[in-house]
């Protein structure tokens, strides 16, 4: 799941649960204007996230939602409990949405039936004004009763209608109608496309709502056409492939039965007395076979166009599906008496098996149901003949397969089957199968309701409501999947991580404490074991603090994210093509740092693309390619992390760089002479350079560069600037993971402690005085070959003390980085290294540009951070 | 071009779409007796098909297409 989606769902879940609680209190205060209008913004806010996303099942919902908000805003519907009750059932569809986008990444399409229902239930909440259209966009009209939605299917031709009915359905059928609305060739819909494409089409056919106007008055881009489409795909499917026009769509199940209608021509009237009369005696006597042969007969000696014979087909069609299901043959063949099509009316599309536990294929059942029967017979016969007992086993033992076959499990036919062994009677094995078929634990499938036997004309015929209420509840006693992830106020995680630095200081007391203990008291042992609990709570400590610095991880591509956008519209206005490539955008740091870098990193960026980046007819003229790459590129090296924004355009002219920064005073005339090309190019973040549009326009970087390297120094980073001419430029930013805690090497000068950042500081050596040069006024002295200025902390300062030396006459001098020189920072003492946080100076010591700032120290004492940059 | 109109035939030839309805719909005024050929149909958009089962006109043959015939057969002969 991508960031922007993860946030949808935190944010949703936010703002669902606001208007939960705004409609509660809005159910108390039913006037309160801010709070409607609260909520209606709420809601629209929602809706609008939605719609970034495809989750039409969503947005249909949160638009009805908002439509029935506005009303209330605007006074034209009063907000009612009703209205409540449907906005709190669809905001938690909405949240069991957000779940499901949770768990999957997506939305199924099952959702779609229930959010059309809820958008509609929103929609009726909000009164059709008078001056509207007859038939509102988005209200449906009135549902037609169960039996109209099933008319027409006396249309289908019965060859297909008897496959359709002879037919494995798993899903059962389904009838779709489908009403486009009259305008919907102008969206671009194409109606007879969609119900050609229906899944599991098996007929479908097309109707005018109305007469046919004359070809003079016409309007060809009027829909008035209405598709029907019998299916046999699920319900679920037909909802998806209908998804976007699920208002105009009903999707009624078809009972099997529902397509058995004889056609034809009646011939006369009713003269086929004898063969109900003798169909009705095979019927009764369960004799099946009989029944078929008669048919059968009847069926090659008649007209197949007769209507007789289409009933005759069907009878044979539904002895061959139903076999069981006597109730409708007995009706089919009461049609023939009357020539009207019999009301088969079961809703279930089978009817109910008593020994069917599991569904097998119908083949299978017939199969065994016969077979069962034929066995029963067997059991029933009486006639003491020796045999007896083997013919009891016999039938017992394909009793118990056929009841396998069909899914039983046959407990106690054992024990029936010892009971006739031993009476040598097979009474007590059909008991037995009596009891279990009475017995019959209920199955997958619902009862099927007693068939209605009724004359068309009578009543309608029972079929389950479709728009059943639906609710989404989640009630307190559900179980509830909370999110995983949970917003906290980032003023708690400072508090936090504040309190953790408070943590780190004061355990650093601890071993100022076991020295006291050993130096002041004298007890060694009580030292050490100071010693050793001070370990523990480091350890827990530093765990503690890497675990907030965790929370506070933000990945870098929060910060890159806006880029592609940026670079495509800049390039665009510049006429370059610039391809931007980004790496590494996963590399987590602070959430300070990461915000701290936007604004550099743009400006960064931007200067690349308007001087960096030659056009694309310059680049072909170079043998480059006209499309420029832009590379940003994140990545963690030890506890920093490192940001590289690389261009391939025609990189930075040194010699124009030197020449203006002398003219502008930023170097002098001897510097101008022996700076490096490398050393050159990064005068561009000199402030004296930055600021002058001449410079800009002259010499391309240098616009807001100083800014940048500003806002880099402030959050204790560093700036990098390759360059090289006709090839590209490279500009790496090193950060800092995380500013919570620094690490500061603390130093002694005439007896006062400082603190300096460890990452100024390059290393610490001792200087004997005799290698100490005087060059005029200046100290330095020869470390490895190279030659460092030396400078006198206390002298810095303005303390008037010398240089305190070791005993052997060897200075302490601190090799510090300032800017991209090195400097021996002569001090009296080194002392350790310490982890503190860094308070900035405030009130009036924060106009003191020598500190950083200040840091509570372990015993209590105050360490006062030295800005190296400032100080030489 | 979709449909080819002839003197007294239209012959319509793979997916008809919605732009042909009102040229269709002129010229079955002008001509009224007009045969249509639908042979070589795949589909047509149902403006086209609404003005056909307005017009009524003489389908002379029906689309090869057996799905597009199912549809197309009850609506037009109606």
């Amino acid at each position: 799941m991508n960031a922007l989606l993860e946030q949808f769902i935190s944010e949703s879940r936010e703002c669902l649960q606001d208007i939960g609680e705004k409609l509660m209190q809005l159910e108390d205060a039913p006037g309160d204007k801010d709070l409607v209008n609260e909520l209606f913004r709420l809601v629209h806010t929602l809706k609008g996230n939605s719609g970034l996303f495809e989750f039409p099942t969503m947005t249909r919902v949160l638009h009805a939602g908002e439509d029935l908000m506005d009303e209330v805003r605007n006074d034209r519907v009063a907000f009612s409990r009703q209205i409540a009750d449907h906005l709190l059932d669809s905001m938690d569809f909405v949240g069991l949405l957000c779940d499901e986008i949770e768990a999957s990444g997506g939305l199924l399409a099952s959702g779609m039936g229930n959010s059309v229902r809820l958008a509609k239930g929103l929609r009726l909440l909000i009164p059709v004004k008078a001056d509207l259209a007859a038939e509102p966009a988005g209200v449906a009209p009135p549902a037609p009763s169960p039996s109209e939605d099933l008319e027409g299917l006396d249309g289908i031709p019965e060859a297909v209608r008897m496959e359709a009915y002879g037919m494995d359905r798993p899903a059962g059928l389904h009838l779709v109608r489908y009403r486009p609305a009259a305008d919907c060739f102008y969206q671009g819909a194409d109606p007879l496309h969609q119900a050609r494409q229906t899944p599991g089409l098996v007929w479908g056919w097309l109707c005018p709502r109305e007469p046919w106007p004359s070809l003079e008055v016409m309007d060809a881009y009027r829909c008035v056409l209405d598709f029907q489409v019998l299916t046999a795909a699920p319900l679920e499917v037909l909802e998806e492939h209908y998804r976007y026009v699920l208002e105009q769509v009903k999707i009624v199940p078809v009972p099997g039965l529902r397509l058995v209608l004889p056609q034809g021509e009646p011939n006369g009237g009713p003269v086929y007395q004898d063969f109900v009369a003798e169909a009705m005696g095979f019927l009764t006597a369960g004799n099946l076979r009989g029944l078929a042969k008669v048919t059968q007969a009847l069926l090659d000696r008649s007209n197949p166009d007769l209507w007789l014979s289409s009933a005759l087909r069907w009878l044979v069609a539904v002895m061959v599906r139903e076999p069981e299901n006597l109730a409708a043959l007995k009706a089919l063949i009461g049609s023939l008496n009357t020539f009207q099509p019999p009301r088969l009316a079961a809703v279930s599309t089978a009817p109910q098996d008593p020994l069917l536990v599991v569904g097998c294929d119908p083949a299978t059942a017939v199969t065994a149901h016969a077979t069962i029967a034929i066995q029963r017979t067997i059991l029933a016969i009486d006639d003491g003949s020796p045999w007896q007992r083997g013919r009891i086993q016999a039938a017992a033992a394909t009793l118990s397969l056929c009841l396998k076959a069909l899914g039983h499990q046959e407990g106690g036919m054992g024990t029936a089957l010892t009971a006739a062994l031993a009476a040598g009677q097979g009474a007590p094995v059909i008991t037995w199968l009596d009891g279990l078929i009475s017995s019959a634990p209920p199955t997958k499938q619902l009862p099927a309701p007693p068939l209605e036997l009724l004359p068309v004309p009578l009543a309608e015929v029972p079929v389950p409501p479709v728009e059943g209420e639906v609710k989404f509840g989640r009630r307190a006693e559900d179980a509830q999947t909370g999110p995983k992830s949970l917003k906290v106020d980032q003023a708690k995680v400072d508090r936090l991580m504040n309190l953790i630095g408070e943590m780190v200081v004061s355990k650093n007391a601890l071993p100022y404490l076991a020295g006291r203990a050993e130096s002041v008291f004298g007890v060694r042992e009580l030292s050490r074991e100071i010693k050793a609990q001070y370990s523990v709570i480091n350890r827990i400590a530093e765990e503690m603090q890497d675990a907030i610095m965790q929370v506070r991880m933000m990945p870098v591509s929060f910060v890159f994210q806006r880029f592609p956008r940026l670079v495509r519209d800049t390039s665009r206005k510049l006429g370059k093509e610039v391809n931007l490539v980004l790496v590494g955008e996963d590399t987590q740091a602070d959430k300070n740092i990461i915000e701290a870098l936007g604004d550099p990193l743009v400006h960064i960026v931007r200067n690349s693309l308007d001087h960096g980046f030659e056009s694309p007819e310059t680049r072909l003229a170079a043998g480059k390619p006209a499309a420029g790459t832009l590379t940003l590129r994140a990545s963690q090296e030890s506890d920093r992390v490192v940001i590289e924004v690389e261009d391939d355009g025609k990189g930075i002219d040194p010699l124009v760089i030197k020449r203006k920064a002398y003219e502008k005073g930023v170097i002098d005339e001897a510097t101008l002479e022996r700076i490096s090309d490398h050393d050159a190019i990064n005068l561009i973040f000199a402030p004296g350079l930055s600021t002058t549009d001449v410079v800009s326009d002259l010499s391309g970087r240098g616009v807001g560069m100083d800014v940048v390297r500003t806002a880099v120094e402030k959050v204790n980073g560093s700036l990098r600037l390759d360059s090289e001419q006709g090839k590209g430029t490279r500009l790496t930013l090193s950060l800092p993971l995380s500013m919570a805690v620094t690490n500061v090497m603390i130093i002694e000068a005439d007896g006062q402690t400082f603190g300096l950042p460890m990452q100024s500081v390059i290393e610490t050596v001792r200087v004997p005085r005799s290698r100490v040069m005087h060059i005029k006024n200046t100290q330095a002295t020869v470390l490895r070959g190279r030659i460092v200025a030396l400078k006198s902390l206390n002298e810095k300062l303005g303390i008037a003390a010398a240089p305190l030396a070791n005993a052997d006459g060897e200075l302490a001098v601190l090799v510090v980085r300032a800017g991209h020189e090195q400097v021996g920072l002569i001090v009296d003492q080194f002392h350790e290294t310490a982890d503190v946080i860094l308070k900035p100076m405030s009130g009036v010591l924060s106009g003191l540009p020598a500190y950083v700032g200040s840091a509570l120290m372990g015993d209590g004492s105050v360490l006062m951070i030295l800005n190296v940059m400032e100080i030489l | 071009m979709p449909i080819e109109f002839q003197k007294k035939a239209a012959v319509f030839l793979g997916i008809i779409g919605v732009d042909e309805a009102e040229e269709l719909l002129e010229w079955l005024q002008k001509k009224p007796k007009a045969r249509i050929d639908l042979s070589a149909c795949t589909h047509l958009h149902p403006a086209d098909l609404q003005v056909l089962m307005a017009a009524k006109p003489t389908i002379s043959q029906w689309p090869e297409d057996v799905s597009l015939r199912a549809w197309l057969e009850p609506a037009l002969t109606k």
